[in-house]
């Protein structure tokens, strides 16, 4: 385990200042996949990429905090620039692109390669990709650091040199907290990302975009393949409200 | 030569796109079906900075150049098909840049500032009852009164008469100064409405742009200050011509946005659709159809695209003659409502009678689209006048 | 050796039930692990399919699952891990496979053994789609969604109970406190009948109409995305879909709802859907099984009638 920068610097009357990453990856837009007939593998050329939604919740926690105590949002994105320019215009100070073409394990690894190179306080991540829907980054990379994770945060709030997270779990909520640097994973329900007006787009222009080149590093599951689901349904359609009460109660039991 | 737009314009359009499927989109039906736009959606719409989105920063907009301006327009007018938000945005667009480029900066500090904020609307009074498209024969007078200028006459089919009157706001109003003069003898004021003595107006019931309302101004011995003069005296009708140019490229750009989504629903229809066993999108009389509405559309908008851009080469660069401006824009603006109508009226058919009910949301695309074939902002025989007359000359001009 | 540990009662038992089928073809023995303080559940595993049992006496915080499965993991390495699949599972089991630099495969509905090779299935790309996916290094690590496999019971199996003497590092996060969720707001996941409601409402009273029937039928309430998202008529606790809650009902009732690609994922896995829209046309008829069109504001009332 190796040491992280740990900068947390008091300002004021115990009023925080604090350097955040956020982790983002950029996805195609789901509903813009289409099948190959053929193959039933996915077609994605053509299809839009826009930034994961989640990933974009963390963004706009990150930014929140920005605009509350100050400090500095970095943003790390497995994906173009398009996606980085995007990040910029919601209030990222900074942007870096990597490729993500590998698994969760490589993945995390590039993600803490490059984080060993900025001073940060906290980290955000979306909770999942909603493209792979995997979970595991956040984790991962908390792991890779050495630092505690906070999963699932619906709410988040920093105090002194803690943050606090209320996670939403299965069949309750937590309030847990963990001492800075930490790693939060945000659900969708933390706040609804701001779109970037035209002004925010412009003045993004003059931020910065680091185009990171990294060995491709170890996977640890391959895919063997990626197929449709063929989605049976009957598709009756019934004319009589009595004739769907009685399915209805058949289904139930 | 490069046909793309920059990285800004594709992810704003991708940040307007956002925004309009969140807060407009779910609106559409009811402000059709109200025959307004809700107040939330207007607030939404400043604060995201599309109203008046060409007036500079100082007064609250976004100083965007009007490719920017025509790519929020169709945007708009693809979530709201009925065309009646685009139109609200595109008239402030459009004018406020006017009002910014030769208002006095007394009326520019007074009024642009509430238009930015979604407080006030801004539209535009030239036509009258007796003619719209022949400007220069305008008979509203406006004659100087000490420090006032005082404003007799009335204007007709006026986009937004109860919205101004409702929030607040006026118009770019173009009047008589100098009556001797025909067209040299216009001027062009900012002329307030809401609680205004002298002032009378009514909504009209029309074929159905419903979500903004169009009516008349009756205007009795209206006095406004001399700062809401615009521009020089007598100069009106240039500024005016200028205006127009202005405003079109951003009608024409509405009528591709609301043609686009409908043509995206038809697509998506006709590959659902089955009838005889097969889904309609295999018949290949629909699949011509599909190809020929696509390309009628896709080259109205490289016309609309053309003509916006060549404002911003002509406002930032100094480039281009009126005359190439005249053409360019008329051109977009005579092409893209009539294949906009088209487009729409295919797709309607394509749906057979679920086309003709209010639920498929597409007939309101119609109803909309054509209050800019029947005239708003200029007749399409007004735009064959304009670019004939730059093509045969001025001497060929029939009036 | 294969370990399975999941700290929900329930899921423990039903991947104790898939490590059994595994164990078996590969001729591994199957150790259940189980953190906490609770009172003899070992027995249970042991009748659910364990060989062995490692028992930690010891607070349940991820921070202490990923310790104590890294030392045994350390000590027995076993060849494959079965995490449940819930929250916290899916939060330990990759932190467990970033520490010894493996892959992890999370929510597998799917596992087989191809060439003494383990293959698993997992649902990519908004649930349209099935990757098949093989390990490239050990431990192998995968999460199992709750619910999706049966568990077998046998109490006629022994097998080994072993108090481990673990002593877990401290947890760096600290609960400060825990709020249970209302009923209303209880894992829409878990409901066995679910009723819809989606943009064919033409305002958040007309609502009840979801609300009675799913009462009706003891069911729980779903939306579509516009509803929690853009209109926020229902909390997001309610939502159905890819990025809202993917369910798994035996029956789920979609009420003007057009049937977007993301609702239809999100409800992929239920047994029987029925769709009550207006629009014949809506892509939901396409993904029901039975399907009734017409008005739902006449249609919802009678059959609430009727089923009463």
């Amino acid at each position: 385990m190796f040491i992280v920068p740990f900068v947390v610097r008091l300002f004021g009357c115990g009023e925080v200042i604090v350097d955040i990453i956020v982790c983002i990856k950029q996805i195609y837009d789901l509903g813009q996949i289409t099948v190959d007939t053929a193959t039933k593998h996915p077609i994605t050329e053509g299809a839009a990429r826009k930034i994961s939604d989640f990933d974009k919740n963390a963004l706009e926690e990150a930014v929140r905090i920005k605009e509350k105590h100050g400090g500095n949002v970095f943003a790390l994105i497995g994906g173009t620039k398009e996606a980085a320019k995007e990040a910029l215009a919601m209030g990222t100070d900074e942007a870096f692109i990597y490729s993500a073409d590998t698994d969760s394990l490589g993945t995390a690894t590039i993600l803490a390669g490059i984080i060993h190179k900025i001073k940060y306080d906290l980290i955000l991540c979306g909770e999942a990709s909603i493209d792979e829907f995997s979970f595991q980054i956040g984790p991962r990379l908390a792991e890779a650091l050495g630092i505690p994770v906070l999963t699932y945060a619906r709410k988040m709030e920093l105090k002194d040199t803690e943050i606090i997270v209320e996670r939403n779990l299965e069949n309750r909520y937590e309030v847990a907290k963990a001492r800075l640097p930490a790693l939060v994973t945000v659900t969708k329900e933390i706040n609804e990302p701001r779109i970037p007006t035209l002004l925010q787009i412009l003045g993004a222009s003059k931020k910065r975009i680091t185009e990171i080149s990294l060995e491709k590093p170890e996977a640890g599951v391959e895919n063997l393949s990626i197929t449709a689901i063929e989605m049976k349904r009957k598709e009756v359609i019934l004319n009589d409200i009595e004739e769907l009460a009685k399915i209805i109660m058949s289904e139930k039991s | 030569m490069d046909f793309s737009f920059t990285e800004e314009q594709e992810l704003f359009r991708k940040s307007v796109r956002e925004f309009c499927e969140k807060k407009i989109a779910p609106k559409a039906n009811e402000i059709d079906e109200k025959g307004e736009i809700p107040q939330e959606v207007l607030e939404d719409m400043a604060s995201f900075g599309l109203l008046g989105i060409t007036i500079p920063q100082e007064y609250g907009g976004s100083g965007a150049d009007f490719v920017t301006a025509a790519i929020a327009t169709e945007e708009i007018a693809r979530a709201d098909i009925s065309m009646a938000t685009a139109v609200y945005y595109l008239v402030e667009a459009g004018w406020g840049f006017l009002i910014n480029r030769y208002g006095s900066k007394k009326a520019k500090e007074e009024l642009l500032p509430d238009v930015t904020k979604g407080k006030t609307f801004l539209g535009i009074a030239s036509t009258e009852a007796a003619g719209g498209s022949d400007v220069a024969a305008v008979s509203t007078t406006m004659a100087k009164e000490g420090e006032k200028l005082v404003i007799n006459g009335s204007k007709t089919f006026i986009s937004g008469v109860r919205e101004a009157t409702k929030y607040g706001g006026g118009y770019v109003t173009v009047v008589k100064t100098s009556p001797e003069l025909a067209h040299k003898g216009l001027s062009l004021c900012y002329l307030p409405v809401k609680d205004v003595p002298g002032i009378t107006t009514n909504v009209f019931k029309q074929m159905g742009r419903e979500g903004i309302s169009t009516g008349a101004i009756i205007i009795k011995n209206v006095e406004i200050p001399s700062h809401y003069l615009i521009g020089d005296w007598n100069k009106g009708f240039y500024y005016a011509m200028e205006g127009f140019n202005c405003a079109r490229p951003l009608v024409a750009a509405a009528c591709i946005g609301a043609a686009e989504k409908a043509l995206e629903s038809g697509i998506e229809y006709l590959k659902e659709r089955r009838v005889f066993g097969s889904p309609l999108a295999k018949f290949e009389g629909m699949q011509f159809q599909v190809a020929e509405d696509y390309a009628k559309l896709e080259s109205a908008r490289l016309l609309v695209y053309k003509a916006a851009w060549m404002l911003d080469q002509m406002y930032t660069k100094n480039r281009f003659s009126h005359k190439e401006i005249n053409k360019a824009v008329a051109s977009a603006k005579l092409i893209a409502p009539t294949v906009a109508f088209d487009v729409i009226k295919d797709v309607l058919i394509w749906h057979g009678a679920y086309g003709y009910t209010k639920e498929a949301g597409l007939e309101k695309g119609l109803r909309g689209v054509a209050s800019y074939i029947m005239g708003a902002e200029g007749a399409q025989n007004i735009m064959k006048l304009i670019i004939s007359r730059e093509l045969l000359g001025k001497d060929f001009a029939p009036y | 050796m294969i370990f399975t540990f999941s700290e929900d009662y329930e899921t423990a038992l039903e991947i104790l039930a898939k490590g059994r089928e595994i164990a078996d073809s590969l001729r591994l023995e199957l150790a259940a692990i189980s953190i906490g303080k609770h009172d003899d559940i070992e027995d249970t595993y042991i009748f659910c399919g364990a060989d062995k049992v490692y028992s930690i006496d010891s607070e349940l915080h991820a921070d202490i699952v990923v310790d104590c499965l890294c030392s045994l993991i350390n000590q027995y390495k076993p060849e494959l891990l079965l995490i449940g699949g819930t929250r916290l599972g899916k939060e330990v089991a990759p932190r467990i496979a970033q520490k010894f630099g493996v892959g992890c495969a999370t929510d597998c509905v799917d596992f087989s053994l191809e060439k003494g090779e383990f293959i698993v299935k997992r649902f990519v790309l908004g649930g349209r789609f099935i990757a098949t996916q093989r390990f490239l290094r050990k431990p192998q690590i995968v999460t199992v969604p709750p619910r999706r496999f049966g568990k077998k019971l046998d109490t006629a199996r022994t097998g080994k109970i072993i108090k481990t003497t673990l002593k877990p590092a401290q947890s760096r996060v600290q609960v400060l406190e825990k709020k249970d969720k209302t009923s209303q707001m209880l894992r829409i996941e878990e409901a066995d009948i679910i009723v819809s409601g989606g943009r064919g409402f033409k305002k958040k009273e007309d609502l009840k109409l979801v609300e009675s029937l799913a009462k009706v039928l003891g069911g729980a309430v779903g939306c579509s995305r516009s509803v929690a998202a853009d209109l926020k008529w229902l909390p997001e606790e309610h939502w159905v879909g890819l990025s809202g809650h993917k369910v798994k009902p035996k029956l789920y009732i979609a009420i003007g709802i057009s049937g977007q690609v993301q609702h239809i994922a999100g409800i992929r896995d239920s047994k029987t859907i029925i769709a009550i829209n207006n629009d014949p046309n809506a892509p939901i008829f396409k993904s029901c099984d039975y399907g009734i069109v017409g008005d739902l504001y006449e249609i919802v009332p009678k059959l609430t009638e009727i089923l009463q």
